[in-house]
C-alpha cells in the first residue's frame, strides 16, 4: 500500500508538469484552433536560459527560473508577431505549418548555439535538499515544490480564465473572432496575450522537468507526445480536463516503471494515446462537438 | 492543340530520362536516384496532405518501414529483392492502416498528433530491437540482383528506380482522377459538405494514407537497394519534415508540385550539409515564409500565373 502512495505521488510530480506543458497547447487550441507543435521547443529553450542564468548569477535557482521565464515568454511574443500574426486568417493547417517550421527552427537554433550534449541542470526548490517524510512516503524538495508550484499556477490560471476580465475576452475571443471584435475587443491583442501565456507555462514546465531529468536539444519531441496524449484524455478543450489528464498519464508512466519494465515507460505515453483513441477518442471529459457550416 | 505539344513534351522528356545517365558523371548519377526516390516519397504523402488536407508527420517511420522490411525480408529469408520491393509497401501499408484507424476517428489534428508519436516510436523500435535491426549499427544490404543482372552501381540501380518511379506516378494521376480522387478533394474543399453529400470521410482519409504508407514503403526499399546500408538515424523527425517541405515547397495538393519540391528541397540539402544545425534553422525558416507569402508553392504559383490564367 505504501509503495503504491509512494509511487502515485511522483507521479503527480511528474504529471503536474505534463498537465502545464499540455495547458499551454490547449489554451492555443482553444483560441486559433492551432495545435502548436513548438510548444516542445519553447519548453527546451527555456530551460537553457536558465542554465545560462544560473551560471551568470551563482547561487540564486529560483531568480534564474523568473528570468528563464520571462526570457521565454519574450521568445513566444517575438515568434508570434514574426510567424503567427501574418497568418491569423490564413487556414488552419497553415498556421500549424508554420508552427512545425518555428518548432526545427528553433531546434536547430538550440543545437547550434548550445551544441548537441545533454547538460544536467542543478533542481529548483525552496525547500532546502533534505529528503520529507510524511506518514512514510518519501518526497524529495523538488517533487514538493514542482506540486506546489504547479498546482498553485494551474488554480489561479483556471481563476483567471473565469474571472478577470481579460480572462473572460481571451475566452470569448476564442469562441468567436468575429463577434468578439464587433464587441470592441482586439482579436490580435488577446491573441498575442494567448501566445506569449502559452509560452510561459511551457516555460515553467520545461524548465521543472529539464531539472528532473537533463537538458537536450531534441527534448522538445519526446515531451511534446506526451503533452498531447495528456491533452486529448482530457479531451482537448476542457482545461480541468486537461489538468486529470496529465496527472493520469504521470501516474501511468510510474506504474508501468515500477510494476513492468522501465524500457516500456517512454513508450507509455503513445500506447495511452492510441488506447484513448480506440476506446473514448472524446477524451475523459470531451464531448462530440457540433460543427457549424 | 495545347494537348498536343504536350504529349510531345512529355514523350521527350521520357526519352531523355531513359538516355540520360551514360552523360552523367557518378556524382550526378547518385543525386538523380535520390531525388527520384525523393520524389515517390513526396507524391505518396501529397496524397494525404494535398487531397484531403491532413498532416502526416510520420512519414519517415513509413519510409523506415519500407526499408527494414525489405532489407530484413531479403536477408534473413532469402526473398528476391525485387519481390521484396512491393513487400516493403505492403508492410508499410499495413502499419499505415493501423495508425489511421484510431487517429482518424476524431477530425483535425489528431492524425498530425499520432503520427509524431508513431514516427517516434517506430524509430525507437528500430534502434532498441538488437536482434532484428541490429540496432544503431544499422544493416548492410546485398546489391539486388535480377537474374543474373545485379544491380551493381547507380547507373543499373537507375533504371529499377525510375521505372518504379514512373509506375507510381501514373498509379497516383490515376487515382486522383478517379471517384477515389474526387472524394479526396470534396474532403479537402470542406469534410462537412463533403459529408452530406454521402462521401465516407474516415474511410478515403484511411484510403489516402494507406496509400502515401505504400508508396513510402516502396521509396524505402528502393533506398535499401541505392544506398546498401541503412540505420536508424536516418528516419526520424527530420526526416519526416523534409518529407512535408518537399510537398509544401512544390505546392500541396498539385500534380507536379511534389516534384518540383523534392528536387528543390534535395538539392537545398546538399548545399547546407555539413551544417546540421543551419540545416534545420533554414527548413524551418523557409516553411513559415512559404506559409506567410506563398502558401502554394512553386509550381502551385506558376501554375496560378501563368498556366489556369491563360
Amino acid at each position: 500500500m505504501k509503495t503504491i502512495l509512494q509511487l502515485i505521488l511522483n507521479g503527480i510530480a511528474s504529471g503536474s508538469l505534463y498537465s502545464l506543458f499540455a495547458l499551454g497547447i490547449v489554451m492555443i487550441y482553444k483560441a486559433t484552433n492551432v495545435a502548436n507543435f513548438a510548444q516542445g521547443e519553447m519548453m527546451t529553450i527555456a530551460g537553457y536560459m536558465t542554465l545560462l542564468f544560473l551560471y551568470l548569477i551563482q547561487g540564486l535557482g529560483i531568480i534564474a527560473f523568473l528570468l528563464g521565464i520571462l526570457c521565454t515568454c519574450a521568445v513566444g511574443l517575438i515568434i508570434e508577431r514574426i510567424a503567427y500574426r501574418p497568418l491569423i486568417k490564413a487556414p488552419i493547417i497553415s498556421i500549424v505549418i508554420a508552427t512545425l517550421g518555428v518548432s526545427i527552427a528553433l531546434r536547430g537554433g538550440i543545437r547550434m548555439i548550445w551544441g548537441p550534449h545533454i547538460r544536467p541542470i542543478p533542481p529548483i526548490s525552496l525547500f532546502g535538499s533534505t529528503l520529507i517524510k510524511f506518514f512514510g512516503i518519501i518526497i524529495t524538495p523538488h517533487n514538493l515544490f514542482v506540486i506546489l508550484f504547479t498546482s498553485a499556477l494551474m488554480f489561479s490560471l483556471l481563476c483567471f480564465f473565469r474571472y478577470s476580465k481579460i480572462g473572460k475576452a481571451m475566452r470569448a475571443v476564442a469562441q468567436d473572432q468575429e463577434a468578439s471584435s464587433l464587441m470592441g475587443l482586439s482579436v490580435k491583442k488577446y491573441f498575442t496575450l494567448t501566445w506569449t501565456i502559452s509560452a510561459g507555462l511551457g516555460a515553467v514546465a520545461g524548465i521543472l522537468i529539464a531539472s528532473l531529468i537533463y537538458l537536450e536539444p531534441d527534448m522538445g519531441v519526446v515531451l511534446l507526445i506526451k503533452a498531447f496524449t495528456a491533452a486529448i484524455l482530457g479531451g482537448f478543450i476542457s482545461l480541468p480536463g486537461t489538468v486529470v489528464g496529465g496527472l493520469i498519464l504521470g501516474i501511468i508512466e510510474t506504474l508501468v516503471g515500477y510494476y513492468i519494465s522501465t524500457k516500456l515507460v517512454s513508450v507509455t505515453a503513445f500506447i495511452v494515446l492510441i488506447l484513448v483513441l480506440f476506446f473514448k477518442p472524446e477524451g475523459i471529459f470531451g464531448t462530440h462537438g457540433i460543427k457549424k457550416v | 492543340m495545347m494537348n498536343y505539344y504536350k504529349t510531345i513534351l512529355l514523350l521527350v522528356g521520357l526519352a531523355l530520362l531513359f538516355v540520360i545517365p551514360p552523360f552523367l558523371k557518378p556524382y550526378y548519377m547518385f543525386m538523380v536516384n535520390y531525388i527520384l526516390i525523393y520524389i515517390i516519397l513526396a507524391v505518396g504523402l501529397n496524397l494525404v496532405m494535398g487531397y484531403t488536407g491532413q498532416i502526416s508527420l510520420g512519414n519517415a517511420a513509413f519510409f523506415g518501414i519500407g526499408a527494414y522490411g525489405s532489407a530484413l525480408l531479403s536477408i534473413k529469408l532469402g526473398i528476391p529483392f525485387l519481390i521484396c520491393i512491393p513487400l516493403g509497401g505492403a508492410i508499410s501499408a499495413f502499419f499505415g492502416f493501423l495508425v489511421a484507424v484510431p487517429a482518424l476517428r476524431m477530425s483535425g489534428l489528431y492524425l498530425a498528433m499520432v503520427t509524431l508519436g508513431f514516427g517516434e516510436l517506430v524509430q525507437l523500435i528500430f534502434f532498441q530491437w538488437e536482434g532484428l535491426t541490429r540496432g544503431p549499427d544499422g544493416i548492410v544490404i546485398p546489391k539486388p540482383k535480377f537474374g543474373s543482372f545485379e544491380f551493381s552501381n547507380d547507373y543499373r540501380v537507375y533504371y529499377l528506380i525510375l521505372i518504379t518511379a514512373l509506375f507510381l506516378l501514373i498509379i497516383a494521376r490515376n487515382i486522383i482522377r478517379s471517384r477515389t480522387g474526387r472524394a479526396f478533394l470534396s474532403i479537402r474543399e470542406s469534410e462537412t459538405a463533403a459529408q452530406s453529400l454521402g462521401v465516407n470521410l474516415r474511410y478515403y482519409k484511411i484510403v489516402a494514407f494507406v496509400m502515401s504508407a505504400f508508396f513510402a514503403g516502396i521509396a524505402g526499399a528502393l533506398y535499401g537497394a541505392f544506398v546498401h546500408y541503412i540505420s536508424p538515424d536516418i528516419f526520424g523527425v527530420f526526416e519526416s519534415i523534409s518529407h512535408l517541405s518537399m510537398v509544401i515547397i512544390g505546392g500541396i495538393g498539385t500534380n507536379l508540385g511534389p516534384i518540383v519540391g523534392a528536387i528543390f528541397v534535395i538539392i537545398l540539402l546538399e548545399v547546407l550539409k555539413g551544417l546540421r544545425g543551419m540545416q534545420e534553422i533554414i527548413y524551418g525558416i523557409i516553411l513559415v515564409v512559404f506559409m506567410i507569402f506563398m502558401s502554394k508553392g512553386i509550381w502551385g504559383m506558376i501554375k496560378e500565373r501563368y498556366i489556369d490564367s491563360r
